[in-house]
């Protein structure tokens, strides 16, 4: 097992030198001459000596392969760079943006997982009756709802209408509540249907069949025999949704008008800021290549059946 | 893989004919179907179906509630929102259909060339995807209008690129079944030339599944494209579109709630309804659930 272990952790390392050597060439293949542009967005100007100290301080006045050994090499010591625009280090603005982000990402996995199996969970055990065609409505609902919609009504009722909430200001977590939960009902829609089928399917097995012969009470058959078997597949699903977390967040933050590594993106686009764009897309690639790796591992820890040699 | 004979091959109908039968007796995918129908038809009509010029400013009438003369209220120009969902549908529709289509095609092209040639030109193409797939897709998409800029053809491809991996993998996995299959030997035996098995024994089979997954990723093509639109990144004010439409209505949130209520139901809509028949398309298509 430890040698699956390795093995599985080394196996990211190639993902990462490809994700690098893409996230590198998005300087390439900028139409135009890029440090002309950044030259024009920093605070020196544009002028013809200012766009040939941007194109040194790129590096973009060395061969190609060398360029990427550089860009390589400093970003393995945490230098993204620094931003044209802002004057700031790349990973600076990232890591202060973190903290917001992974609060939302957080809040609204909670949410997804809690709603997402809930539903799942009741749809499949009330199967083919009035509480299994409501959960699935609302799972289409969570499917059809762009956040950018769902958002806006979400502010709309509970800010506008109901003032349960402040539309600006307010405390931390009075801010977070509105953005986990469209956040979070996006997701919840997929771990629904998903957790519906693979304990419809739990369900049908002979020693569900078994269990109830001997006469365990419903609930207990539900909860022990059939969900911690019907969980495996929604736990993977579970990883692959963070990933979609991350992205909904871009959507989200831009909704809420929430500081976070999502609005830093939208803005460095907006603003022509390359580096800022290339550091932050590179920072999220390698997260989401750690989350996945480590839903992996987790498996191994939630199947005592799996034993990889 | 045709279907096992039932009632239907006593009557004598095709499985064409048969599968659209099962989908008309479907009651929730023919409503969804017919819905899909009329934004289609009213995107496709919007000059002749529209009250008003979808850019026509008129100050005297700005920020007007829903009623007679404006069914859906106007905006803080005084444009007429019904006109704008109506004239958005082109935008926003395109941009999926488009976008899928690109997706598609690329999808098909990578995966019967990996699936079918096999060796280098398979460990290329699909180390390429791993590469795709390990950004979450609208990352992907933000990395494609980041190089080339926010307009409306960039957004289609950004998300048609984001939505190639997919398509890749899908076909790659059928033609590699489907090659394995007696009448692929057979066609090869008789001295078939590979373009010739490729085009006339393989890619038929491709079309179905490859029909089942654009349906599907046609909504959520649909919702990307409109979110880049609302992030500011994809169609630009003053255009129409249903995601830019939005992002202006998220201003007059507290005000004029319907600026955002409209264009967002119009997205709501179209999606359930792609979503409904693309479930339905796969319920019918997919083997494995007929059997149940």
């Amino acid at each position: 097992m430890i040698g699956y272990v390795v093995r599985r952790v080394l196996s990211i390392a190639p993902i990462m030198v490809g994700v690098s050597f893409l996230v590198f060439l998005m300087l390439h293949l900028v139409p135009g001459d890029v440090a002309e542009i950044m030259a024009a967005r920093s605070q020196a100007g544009g002028g013809p000596d200012a766009v040939a100290r941007v194109r040194h301080e790129l590096g973009l006045d060395v061969p190609f392969h060398e360029q990427y050994f550089r860009f390589a090499a400093r970003a393995l010591t945490g230098d993204l760079g620094r931003s044209y625009y802002t004057n700031r280090p790349v990973l600076t603005s990232v890591v202060e943006m973190l903290p917001y982000t992974v609060r939302l990402a957080l809040a609204a996995m909670g949410i997804t997982v809690v709603v997402g199996v809930g539903l799942g969970l009741l749809a499949a055990v009330y199967h083919d009756t009035w509480v299994d065609r409501l959960a699935m409505l609302l799972s289409l609902g969570g499917l059809s709802i762009p956040i950018f919609w769902s958002g806006l009504l979400l502010i709309l009722l509970f800010a506008v209408t109901l003032q349960w909430l402040p539309i600006t200001g307010g405390t931390e977590w009075q801010r977070l509540v509105l953005p986990a939960v469209a956040l979070g009902y996006d997701g919840a829609a997929f771990v629904a249907r998903l957790t519906r089928s693979s304990m419809l399917e739990v369900l049908r097995q002979d020693y569900i069949t078994t269990a109830r012969a001997k006469g365990l009470r419903g609930a207990a058959v539900i909860l022990r025999h059939g969900f911690r078997n019907a969980m495996l597949p929604v736990l993977t699903l579970a990883g692959l949704q963070f990933g979609r977390l991350l992205g909904g967040a871009v959507v989200a933050e831009a909704v809420f008008a929430r500081p976070g590594v999502g609005r830093l993106v939208i803005d460095a686009i907006l603003f022509k800021d390359y580096l800022l764009v290339q550091g932050v897309v590179l920072f999220v690639a390698l997260t989401y290549a750690v989350i996945n790796l480590a839903v992996d591992l987790l498996y191994l820890w939630v199947d005592p059946r799996i034993r990889y040699t | 893989m045709r279907r096992v004979a039932g009632p239907e091959r006593v009557t004598g109908r095709g499985p064409g004919g048969e599968a659209l039968r099962r989908f008309l007796r479907t009651p929730s995918a023919v409503l969804a179907l017919l819905l899909l129908g009329v934004l289609g038809a009213a995107a496709v009509a919007a000059p002749l179906v529209s009250p008003y010029d979808p850019l026509d400013q008129n100050m005297a009438d700005f920020l007007v509630p829903p009623g007679r003369g404006h069914w859906f209220g106007t905006d803080q120009f005084g444009r007429d929102i019904l006109s704008r969902v109506v004239w958005g549908g082109r935008l926003t529709l395109q941009v999926g259909a488009i976008a899928v289509g690109i997706s598609g095609v690329a999808g098909v092209v990578l995966g019967l060339t990996a699936g079918f040639y096999g060796r280098w030109p398979d460990f290329v193409i699909m180390r390429l995807i791993d590469l795709l797939l390990a950004f979450p897709s609208i990352l992907l998409a933000l990395g494609v209008v980041a190089i080339l800029g926010g307009s409306l053809p960039n957004v289609m491809i950004a998300v048609g690129v984001a939505g190639v991996p997919q398509f890749t993998r899908l076909v790659r996995a059928t033609v590699l079944a489907v090659r394995a299959l007696p009448f692929v030997e057979a066609a090869r035996a008789i001295g078939c030339r590979d373009r010739a098995i490729l085009w006339r024994h393989i890619l038929p089979n491709v079309v179905a599944p490859a029909l089942v997954l654009a349906t599907t990723s046609a909504a959520g093509a649909i919702i990307t494209g409109a979110a880049l639109s609302f992030l500011g990144l994809g169609v630009r004010p003053p255009a129409p579109e249903w995601g830019a439409m939005l992002s202006t209505g998220r201003e007059y949130l507290r005000h004029a709630p319907w600026m955002s209520i409209f264009p967002g139901l119009a997205i709501m809509v179209a999606v359930i309804a792609i979503n409904v028949v693309g479930d339905r398309f796969r319920d019918l298509l997919d083997p494995r659930l007929r059997m149940e």
